[in-house]
C-alpha cells in the first residue's frame, strides 16, 4: 500500500496523462503530414514550373515595376484590375517584371510603396487616389525611385519631381456616353422609354473625377438632344449598392430612363433600379456589358493604358515625373464601351462624335454646371 | 491565473496553426505552385529581416489591442462583436484631438489623443454594457448594431464637419505633427516603428495585471465564470459588465487610434466601411485563448502572415492576388479550428450534465 | 428494418437470487503513475441481489465502476461476467455485455424528449426514417411494467431530477440490461422521491435484476441492500451481509475509527434575537409568491432548522434574507438592522454567513483556486485589497488558514482549481470562509449535501461549535435526520407559510414528517 494519502482529485488529476500522450501523437502525425504533403509540393511544382506560370513569373528583362493596389484588391473589376491589365501587357510587350502587392487597410499604403522603393524598383504604380499621403512620403524618403499614382494630379501632393500622376479626361468619356443617350432619347425608338426626356447621374461623391464624368455626360446629352433634362444626385458612398438603388429609383420615379452611375460599386444597385424598372443603365470606368441586355453602354477610362504608358517611359528613358500624364480620347486613355444591341444604328454618328473630340474641335466642361 | 502549465491550452492553438498551414499547403500544392517555396517567402516576409520585423510589429499592434478588447469582454462573459465600432469611435476622438487640440504642447499632444481614442471607443462599448444590464439586450446584437452606427457616423462626420476645407476629398484636414506618434525603430527608410507597439505592449501587461492580480479583474473574472456566484459574493454584476465592456471598448479605440497616429496623415472617410482590425480582435482573443499574453502571441501570429503575405507576393511565389486570400484562408482555418474546439467543449458539456454546463466536469466521487 | 420487442431484462443467464456471481473481479488494481486508485480489489455481484458499494469520497468507488463500465481499464487483474473473463472496452461495449449505468451525473439532452433520450443510439426505425411513436410504446412499456412513472413525451429540461432519474433507469433498462449501476442514485432526490426510487429498486431486483448501488447514506444501505462491501483508500475492507449490521458498524468500516453519528450537543441559551422575519413575502422565477408571510426569529447561540420538503419556498426565503432575490413585502432585521433589500454585499457586512444551498452554482466558483474562492466576499476589503489590488500573500494565508483549519483536503494545495475538489471538502471551504467571517447570523442551506460521512460529522460539530459561540444558525435542510439531531428549535415550511413550530429533541420523525407535508402539528 502507498503511504501517502492521496485525495480523490489527485485521482481525478491524473487520467490526464495519457490524453497528453494523444494529443501528441497527434501535433507529431499533423507535423509529419504536413512535411509530406509540402515536400510532394515541391517535387509537383518543379515539373510543373517549366511549364510557365505567366500569372506568377516576373517576365523578362525589362523595367523592374511594382503596383500597388488600394483595398479593392486584383479582383475589384475596376481600377486596380485595369491597372493590372496595364502591367500584364507591359510584362508581354516589353519584358517588364511585375510584382503586385495588395493592400487591406490604409496603413498599408505607405509600406507596400516603400517595400517597392527599397528594392529599386525602376517604376512603383500606386492605384487610386487614396494613396496620395503615403505616395507624398514614400517619393520624398526615396528620392531616386520613381512612382506613378493612378487618378492623382501630382500638385495636389506637391508635384514631387520623381512622381507622375497618371490622370484621365473623364469628362470625354461622359460626354461620349451623353451623346449617345442624347441620340437615344430625341429618336425615343428604345423600348422602355417613356418620351419624357429625362436622364440622370448618380455620383459617389462631389470628387473632381466623379464630376468630370458627370459635367462630360450633362454637356453629351445636351449636344445630341436640346430638350433634354440631366438630372444629377449623389448617393455620398462608392460601396453600399442599397443608397445607389434608392437614388435611381427616386430618379426614375421623375421619369428618367437612362441612369448614369458613377459610383462604384454602389453604383450596381443603381443598375439593379433601373433593370427591375426597365429602364437603361450606363456603367462607368471598365465595360460592364456584362452586366445585362439593360446596359447600354460604357464610359471607360483606360487605366491599362496610362500604366502601360507610364511603364513605356521607363523603359524608353522619357519618364517625367513631377507633372501629369493627362490621358484623354486621343490617347485611348478614355473611351466608350460597347453598345447594346438595339442601339447599334447610332454608333456611325457617335464615330463622328469621337473623331471630333479626337480633334480637340469640342469645348467639354469639366465642371458639372 | 494560471498556475498550473496546462498543455492543452498551447496544444489547441498550436495545432490549429500546424493544421491552417497543411490546408494552406494543400491549396498551393492543388494550383500547382510550389509550398516549400510560398512558405519559405512567407516567413522570410514576416521575420526574415529586421523590415520584415518590423513589418510585423505594426501589422500586430493594432490587432493585439483589438484582441485583448474582445478577450477583457470574454472574461467577464461577453462576447464583444463591437471591436469595428470602437475602432472608429476611437479614430474618430483621436483623430480630432490630432487635428484640433493644437494647444496641447509637445508630447502631450498625442497622449491625450490616445486618452480621447480610449475614451470614445470605451463609451460605445459600455453603452452596449448599458443596453445589456439595463434592458437585457442581448451585446453581440448590441454591437454589431453599433457598429453600423460608427461607419455611418465617421462617414457623416468626414463628408461634412471633419472634412479640410476647401478640399474636394472626402478626407480631414491632416494630423498635427505633435499628434504623431513618436517613432521607435526605423528598420529602413520606409518601415517606422511607432509607439504604437508600446502602447499594445503596455495595455497588453496592465490587461493580465489587472486580470490576474486586481480586484476588479477578480470580479470580472468571477462575474464571467459564474455570475450567481458573483452576485452571492456580493458584486455588481450590471457594475462589472459595464466596467469590462468600457474597458473592452477603450482597448479597441486604442486600436484604431495608434495605426491612424502611428501610420497615416489624416482621416478619410473610405477608410470606415473596410475596417477589419475589430473582427481580427475575435481571431486574436480566441487563438490567444482570451489570455493577455496569449494575445500579444496571437497577434504577433496574425500580424506575422499579413506580413508574410506580402513576402509572398513579393517574391511572385503565387500568382498574384492568390497570396492575400491563401492567408485568409489559413487565418480562417486556425479561427475554425480554435472555435470549433471551444464550442465543442461547451456542447460536450451542455450534453453532459443537465444541472448545468458546467457539472460534467465535476468529480464523480 | 424494425426490431422486436425489447423485454427490458436479459433472458436465461441469471436465474434468481442462487448465489452464483453474474459479476466478479478478483484482484483489480487501477493505477495512476505511482497512485493506486483501486488496490487488488476483490468483489462479486450475485444474480438478482442489491449490492452496495460504500465508502468516503475518494476511496475509489467510481474509478470502479467506471472500470465495470469500460471507461478505464484494470492495470492489474481481471473483470469476470458470468465466470468468464471479459475485457471491457467501452460503455458501448458494457452495454452490450447487460451492464446498464446510471451516473450521478446524468447524461440526457435537455432539449430531447425523455423517449428521445431512451432510444438514442439505438433507435426504433421505420426504413430509414425514425419511428419515435413506436419508442415512446416501448418505453410506456417499460415504464408501466417497473413503477418508473415519467412522460416519455416531455422535454427532460422540464421534467424533475427525480423524473430524469427514473428516465436514466429506463434508458438502461430500454438497452437490455441486466446488471445496473446507480451511482449515489439518491443524492439528489427529496425524501418522497428516495422513498419511490427504493421502491423501484426492489422491484427490479424481484423480477431478476442484479444491482450495485453506490452510497454512504447508511440508513438507505440498511434498509435496501442484500449484501454491502467497504472500500476505503482504494481497497477492500471487506463484503458482509446488510443483514446484523447497524450504520455504526459500517461507518467504522468506511472511516476506519468510530464515527460519532449522533451530534454530541448541550442545551442550547438563546440570547437576543439575531434575524427578525416579518410577514414576509418572496416571489419565485416564475413570478408566484413562493414565500407567503414567513414570520419567525433566530436567537443567538442557537441552532433553528427549516424543515420542509423541496421547493416549499425555503431557497426563496434564504435568497430573500441574503438579498439575493427582491422581497415583495414585510421586513428581514440582522441585530437590530433592518436589511430587507439590500445589496448582498451590505447585507453581507453587515453580519451574514451564508453556506448556499447549491455550491456549484453560487458557494465557490468552480475555476477559481482555493485563495480566490477563499476571499469571495473580501474583493473590496483593506486586508485583502489595498489601492485595489489583491494581496495575494493575504489571500494565500486566508486560504491556508481555512484549509488547516476545517481540514480542506485538495490535490495541489491551495492552488488547486476548485472544481476539482471533492464535495466535501468543497463545502468544508464554503463552510470554513463563511464561518471564519465571524457572522452574527449564520444560515446554512443543506450543508451537507452530497457530502461523506466523515465530512458531515465534521461539518455538524462546527455549526453547533458556532452555536455555542453565540451565533444564531438557521439550518435548513432537507434531511430530517440531520434537522432532527442538530435543530434547537424547528420551524416547519409549507407551501411558502410556516406551518409549525417544534423544540429541537421533542418531535419525533411521523409528526414531523407529517407537519412538512402540510398535515398539522401544533402551529
Amino acid at each position: 500500500m502507498t503511504t501517502r494519502v492521496r485525495d480523490n482529485e489527485t485521482a481525478h488529476d491524473e487520467p490526464a496523462q495519457p490524453r497528453w500522450g494523444r494529443t501528441t501523437l497527434i501535433v507529431a502525425l499533423v507535423a509529419l503530414l504536413a512535411i509530406g504533403v509540402t515536400g510532394c509540393g515541391k517535387r509537383g511544382s518543379t515539373g510543373d514550373s517549366s511549364g510557365g506560370d505567366s500569372g506568377g513569373s516576373s517576365g523578362g528583362s525589362g523595367p523592374k515595376v511594382g503596383l500597388v493596389t488600394d483595398l479593392g484588391g486584383l479582383n475589384d473589376r475596376s481600377f486596380n484590375a485595369l491597372a493590372n491589365k496595364g502591367l500584364e501587357k507591359a510584362k508581354t510587350d516589353l519584358g517588364a517584371q511585375g510584382t503586385v502587392l495588395e493592400s487591406k487597410s490604409a496603413s498599408d499604403y505607405e509600406k507596400n510603396l516603400g517595400q517597392f522603393a527599397q528594392q529599386k524598383s525602376d517604376l512603383t504604380v500606386g492605384v487610386g487616389f487614396l494613396m496620395g499621403d503615403a505616395m507624398k512620403n514614400v517619393a520624398a524618403k526615396a528620392p531616386d525611385s520613381k512612382f506613378a499614382i493612378v487618378d492623382y494630379p501630382v500638385d495636389q501632393i506637391g508635384s514631387p519631381k520623381n512622381v507622375r500622376g497618371l490622370v484621365f479626361k473623364e469628362q470625354e468619356a461622359g460626354y461620349l456616353a451623353g451623346a449617345l443617350a442624347g441620340m437615344v432619347e430625341q429618336d425615343g425608338k428604345l423600348k422602355g422609354l417613356n418620351g419624357a426626356k429625362v436622364v440622370s447621374a448618380i455620383g459617389g461623391q462631389k470628387i473632381p473625377a466623379v464630376e468630370r464624368y458627370i459635367a462630360g455626360f450633362q454637356a453629351g446629352v445636351k449636344s445630341t438632344c436640346k430638350g433634354c433634362t440631366v438630372l444629377i444626385d449623389y448617393s455620398q458612398d462608392f460601396i453600399d449598392q442599397s443608397k445607389c438603388q434608392d437614388r435611381a429609383n427616386a430618379q426614375i420615379a421623375k421619369k428618367s430612363d437612362i441612369v448614369f452611375q458613377v459610383a462604384g460599386g454602389c453604383g450596381l444597385g443603381a443598375l439593379d433600379a433601373a433593370k427591375q424598372k426597365g429602364v437603361w443603365g450606363i456603367v462607368v470606368d471598365a465595360d460592364q456589358a456584362y452586366l445585362g441586355p439593360h446596359i447600354l453602354t460604357s464610359a471607360v477610362k483606360n487605366v491599362d493604358a496610362g500604366v502601360f504608358d507610364a511603364i513605356k517611359s521607363i523603359k524608353e528613358g522619357t519618364f517625367e515625373g513631377g507633372t501629369d500624364g493627362v490621358y484623354g480620347l486621343a490617347e485611348d486613355g478614355v473611351g466608350i464601351g460597347a453598345i447594346a444591341a438595339p442601339a447599334k444604328s447610332y454608333e456611325t454618328k457617335l464615330t463622328t462624335i469621337v473623331e471630333q473630340v479626337k480633334a480637340g474641335k469640342v469645348e467639354i466642361p469639366t465642371e458639372v454646371k | 491565473m494560471r498556475r498550473h502549465f496546462d498543455p492543452e491550452a498551447l496544444l489547441v492553438p498550436l495545432l490549429a496553426v500546424l493544421a491552417a498551414m497543411l490546408v494552406g499547403a494543400l491549396l498551393i500544392y492543388g494550383i500547382g505552385y510550389d509550398a516549400i517555396y510560398a512558405y519559405t517567402s512567407l516567413i522570410e516576409g514576416a521575420v526574415g529581416s529586421p523590415s520584415a520585423i518590423g513589418s510585423t510589429l505594426l501589422r500586430a499592434t493594432p490587432i493585439i489591442l483589438t484582441g485583448l478588447s474582445v478577450t477583457i469582454a470574454l472574461r467577464a462573459g461577453l462576447f464583444n462583436i463591437g471591436g469595428t465600432g470602437q475602432v472608429i469611435l476611437g479614430m474618430l476622438l483621436g483623430g480630432i484631438v490630432a487635428i484640433h487640440a493644437n494647444f496641447l504642447p509637445g508630447p502631450s499632444h498625442w497622449i491625450f489623443a490616445l486618452v480621447a481614442a480610449a475614451i470614445g471607443g470605451g463609451i460605445w462599448g459600455a453603452i452596449a454594457g448599458f443596453l445589456k444590464v439595463a434592458r437585457g439586450a442581448n451585446e453581440v446584437v448590441v454591437t454589431i448594431m453599433l457598429n453600423y452606427i460608427a461607419i455611418r457616423l465617421g462617414e457623416f462626420l468626414l463628408g461634412g464637419p471633419l472634412k479640410e476645407a476647401g478640399s474636394d476629398n472626402p478626407a480631414s484636414a491632416e494630423f498635427a505633427a505633435n499628434a504623431k506618434l513618436p517613432i521607435l525603430w526605423r528598420p529602413d527608410n520606409f518601415t517606422e516603428v511607432h509607439a504604437g507597439v508600446l502602447v499594445a505592449l503596455l495595455v497588453a501587461g496592465a490587461t493580465w495585471f489587472l486580470i490576474a492580480r486586481t480586484s476588479l479583474g477578480y470580479q470580472i473574472r468571477a462575474v464571467g465564470l459564474q455570475p450567481d456566484a458573483a452576485e452571492y459574493g456580493g458584486m455588481s454584476v450590471a457594475k462589472v459588465t459595464v466596467i469590462a465592456m468600457f474597458l473592452a471598448g477603450a482597448f479597441a479605440g486604442l486600436g484604431g487610434a495608434v495605426s491612424q497616429l502611428g501610420e497615416l496623415e489624416r482621416l478619410q472617410k473610405s477608410e470606415f466601411g473596410v475596417i477589419n482590425i475589430g473582427f481580427t480582435g475575435i481571431a486574436v482573443a480566441l487563438l490567444g485563448r482570451s489570455t493577455a499574453i496569449g494575445c500579444v502571441f496571437a497577434g504577433l501570429l496574425l500580424g506575422g502572415l499579413d506580413s508574410g503575405a506580402v513576402g509572398i507576393q513579393n517574391d511572385n511565389a503565387l500568382p498574384s492576388g492568390v497570396a492575400t486570400k491563401l492567408i485568409g484562408v489559413i487565418q480562417g482555418v486556425i479561427v475554425l479550428f480554435v472555435g470549433a474546439d471551444i464550442i465543442f467543449r461547451r456542447l460536450s458539456g451542455r450534453v453532459m450534465g443537465v444541472f448545468g454546463p458546467r457539472a460534467a466536469k465535476e468529480p464523480v466521487a | 428494418m424494425s426490431t422486436t420487442t425489447h423485454t427490458g431484462l436479459g433472458s436465461g443467464t441469471s436465474a434468481g437470487a442462487d448465489g452464483r456471481p453474474i459479476l466478479e473481479l478478483r484482484g483489480v488494481s487501477k493505477r495512476f503513475g505511482d497512485f493506486y486508485a483501486n488496490k487488488d480489489v476483490n468483489f462479486d455481484l450475485r444474480a438478482g441481489e442489491v449490492h452496495c458499494l460504500c465508502g468516503e469520497n475518494g476511496a475509489g468507488k467510481s474509478t470502479m465502476m467506471n472500470m465495470l463500465y469500460g471507461l478505464l481499464e484494470p492495470t492489474e487483474g481481471g473483470i469476470f461476467i458470468d465466470g468468464q473473463p471479459a475485457r471491457i472496452t467501452g460503455p458501448r461495449h458494457a452495454i452490450d455485455l447487460g451492464i446498464g449505468m446510471v451516473h450521478q451525473h446524468f447524461m440526457l439532452i435537455p432539449v430531447f424528449t425523455v423517449a428521445e433520450n431512451i432510444v438514442l443510439a439505438d433507435e426504433p426505425k421505420q426504413g430509414m426514417m425514425l419511428d419515435m411513436k413506436a419508442g415512446e410504446q416501448r418505453v410506456r412499456e417499460l415504464s408501466d411494467r417497473y413503477g418508473l412513472k415519467v412522460d416519455p413525451t416531455s422535454l427532460v429540461q422540464d421534467i424533475t431530477v427525480g423524473q430524469q432519474q427514473r428516465a436514466e433507469i429506463l434508458k438502461a433498462l430500454y438497452r437490455k440490461a441486466r446488471i445496473l449501476i446507480l451511482d449515489e442514485p439518491t443524492a439528489v432526490l427529496t425524501p418522497q422521491e428516495i422513498e419511490e426510487l427504493l421502491n423501484v429498486i426492489r422491484q427490479l431486483r424481484d423480477e431478476g435484476m442484479s444491482i450495485i448501488m453506490i452510497s454512504h447514506k447508511l440508513r438507505e444501505v440498511l434498509s435496501i441492500a442484500d449484501r454491502v462491501s467497504v472500500l476505503r483508500r482504494g481497497e477492500m475492507v471487506g463484503t458482509v451481509d446488510a443483514a446484523g449490521q447497524t450504520e455504526d458498524s459500517l461507518a467504522r468500516m468506511m472511516v476506519g475509527r468510530d464515527v460519532l453519528l449522533r451530534v454530541d450537543k448541550t442545551e442550547a441559551i438563546p440570547e437576543r434575537p439575531v434575524l427578525q422575519l416579518r410577514n414576509l413575502w418572496v416571489k419565485d422565477d416564475r413570478e408566484l409568491d413562493a414565500v407567503r408571510g414567513a414570520t419567525f426569529e433566530v436567537h443567538a447561540g442557537e441552532i433553528v432548522a427549516l424543515a420542509g420538503i423541496d421547493g416549499n419556498g425555503q431557497s426563496e426565503l434564504v435568497d430573500a434574507i441574503a438579498g439575493l432575490r427582491h422581497s415583495e413585502q414585510g421586513e428581514v432585521v440582522l441585530d437590530g438592522e433592518v436589511i430587507t433589500n439590500l445589496t448582498p454585499h451590505d447585507i453581507s457586512d453587515a453580519g451574514l454567513g451564508h453556506i448556499p444551498e447549491d455550491r456549484h452554482r453560487r458557494g465557490i466558483v468552480l475555476d477559481f483556486d482555493l485563495r480566490e474562492n477563499s476571499i469571495l466576499h473580501d474583493w473590496d476589503k483593506p486586508d485583502i485589497v489595498r489601492f485595489g489590488i489583491i494581496d495575494t500573500a493575504a489571500s494565500a494565508e486566508r486560504a491556508e488558514l481555512l484549509c488547516t483549519m476545517y481540514d480542506v483536503r485538495s490535490g495541489a494545495g491551495i492552488i488547486s482549481r476548485s472544481g476539482a475538489l471533492s464535495g466535501g471538502n468543497q463545502q468544508k471551504l464554503v463552510i470554513a470562509r463563511e464561518i471564519q467571517r465571524d457572522p452574527k447570523l449564520l444560515i446554512a442551506a443543506q450543508p451537507t449535501r452530497g457530502v461523506d460521512i466523515g465530512a458531515i460529522e465534521f461539518i455538524h460539530q462546527r455549526l453547533v461549535e458556532e452555536r455555542d459561540a453565540g451565533t444564531a444558525v438557521l439550518l435548513v435542510s432537507l434531511e430530517m435526520q440531520e434537522v432532527l439531531s442538530l435543530a434547537d428549535r424547528i420551524i416547519v415550511i409549507f407551501e411558502g407559510q410556516i406551518v409549525a413550530e417544534f423544540e429541537g429533541g421533542r418531535v419525533d420523525e411521523q409528526t414531523l414528517g407529517k407537519a412538512m407535508i402540510g398535515s398539522g402539528g401544533p402551529a
